[in-house]
């Protein structure tokens, strides 16, 4: 569902926008016991020009930034490594940095009963 | 073990002599390059050498379709400053401080420094990094007691600046290492500010950082390709980018 969504998207940014630079944002991962955080540098980005989803195990970011007179899109589709909670993801911009927190979802295990 | 590299400088300008000689290297938040070309700009250094060696590897910058070298030295106002434009392996920086300490010897320099970042998990919520100096020897203490950083305190670095620090000592140059909080993935304006503000003492040029901050997101952009590809350098470093100090 979200690599079909990620693919019709991709489609009609670059039938929208095919005049405008899109750049794979530079990003950093870190994974703690209990989260995921992801940083992602967009320079030159507003509040109101940036778009997160999260699903079970990626996130997807846009956003459109001018820099220095140019139109630039980000665009970053970001697989992650563990199943995350997508209801409970929190995102802060500052300074063109935005950091993305996800809890990752515990694993459950039930007892297997050996016949 | 540093592997024999045929480096070459190439100066294109008359001889000049300047006692200071500033390292700018790609590296973690790409503070180096970041300051230096900002010192370079701000103070209208010009292009004394060029630098190059068969060993590097086959990457050429190209300005305005004119292929250029990776590295080159700028001069004036009595600074020497040495800019990477590219990302060289960790061998090819190390032969690269052995061969330019040497020439500076030649040239009867009298301090060498280098300006890294160090990265900081926490610099999102810092408006200021810290700004930390390591001396080589007491001469050089002498020299750049003057440099707005902390001593680091005890601890270990590693990686080019290590290498730096410990051929200086070899030489008998005095070396200075100014070490900033940057970010770990993504070039840092900032921080390449705060390095040229605690150096303004040595370098005895009133450089304004104010451009610098102003074109900061210009500077982010531009140079994502570059930190690219010193992270991969970075994350091949012993120790790498998140322990290249360890207090």
């Amino acid at each position: 569902m979200t690599e079909r969504w990620y693919i019709r998207y991709h489609r009609t940014y670059w039938e929208v926008h095919p005049e405008e630079e899109v750049v794979e944002p530079l990003m950093e991962i870190r994974v703690s016991d209990k989260e995921i955080k992801i940083c992602f540098d967009v320079p030159g980005v507003d509040k109101s020009s940036l778009d997160v989803q999260a699903s079970d195990n990626s996130i997807v970011l846009r956003a459109i930034a001018r820099i220095g007179g140019r139109t630039v899109i980000y665009f970053k589709h970001v697989n992650l490594p563990m199943e995350i909670d997508p209801e409970r993801v929190r995102a802060r911009l500052t300074s063109g940095v935005l950091e993305i927190v996800a809890p990752i979802r515990p694993r459950g295990f039930r007892k297997v009963s050996v016949e | 073990m540093v592997p024999f590299l045929s480096i070459e400088i190439v100066e294109i300008t008359p001889e000049e002599r300047c006692e200071t000689l500033l390292f700018g290297f790609p590296g973690v938040g790409l503070v180096g390059v970041i300051s230096t070309d900002h010192i370079i700009k701000a103070a209208s250094l010009k292009r004394t050498a060029k630098v190059d060696s068969r060993e590097f590897p086959p990457i050429v910058r190209v300005v305005n379709g004119m292929a250029a070298e990776p590295i080159s030295i700028y001069s004036g106002s009595g600074l020497y400053v040495m800019k990477g434009d590219v990302a060289l392996p960790l061998q090819s920086t190390m032969g690269l401080i052995t061969f330019t300490l040497d020439w500076f010897v030649k040239k009867k320099g009298k301090l060498a420094v280098m300006i890294e970042g160090i990265a900081s998990e926490n610099r999102l919520n810092k408006e200021k990094p810290e700004v930390f100096k390591i001396y080589s020897d007491e001469e050089a203490k002498e020299l750049a007691i003057n440099v707005s950083a902390k001593p680091l305190p005890e601890g270990f670095v590693s990686g080019h600046i290590a290498y730096f620090i410990r051929e200086a000592i070899y030489r008998g140059i005095p070396a200075v290492a100014v070490l900033v909080e940057c970010f770990p993935a993504y070039p840092d304006p900032g921080a390449a500010a705060e390095a040229i503000e605690s150096l303004k003492p040595v370098i005895n040029l009133d450089i304004d950082v104010n451009p610098l901050i102003e074109r900061s997101e210009v500077v982010r952009h531009k140079m994502r390709e570059l930190m690219r590809q010193a992270m991969q350098v970075v994350q091949q470093t012993p120790g790498k980018a998140e322990s290249l100090y360890i207090g």
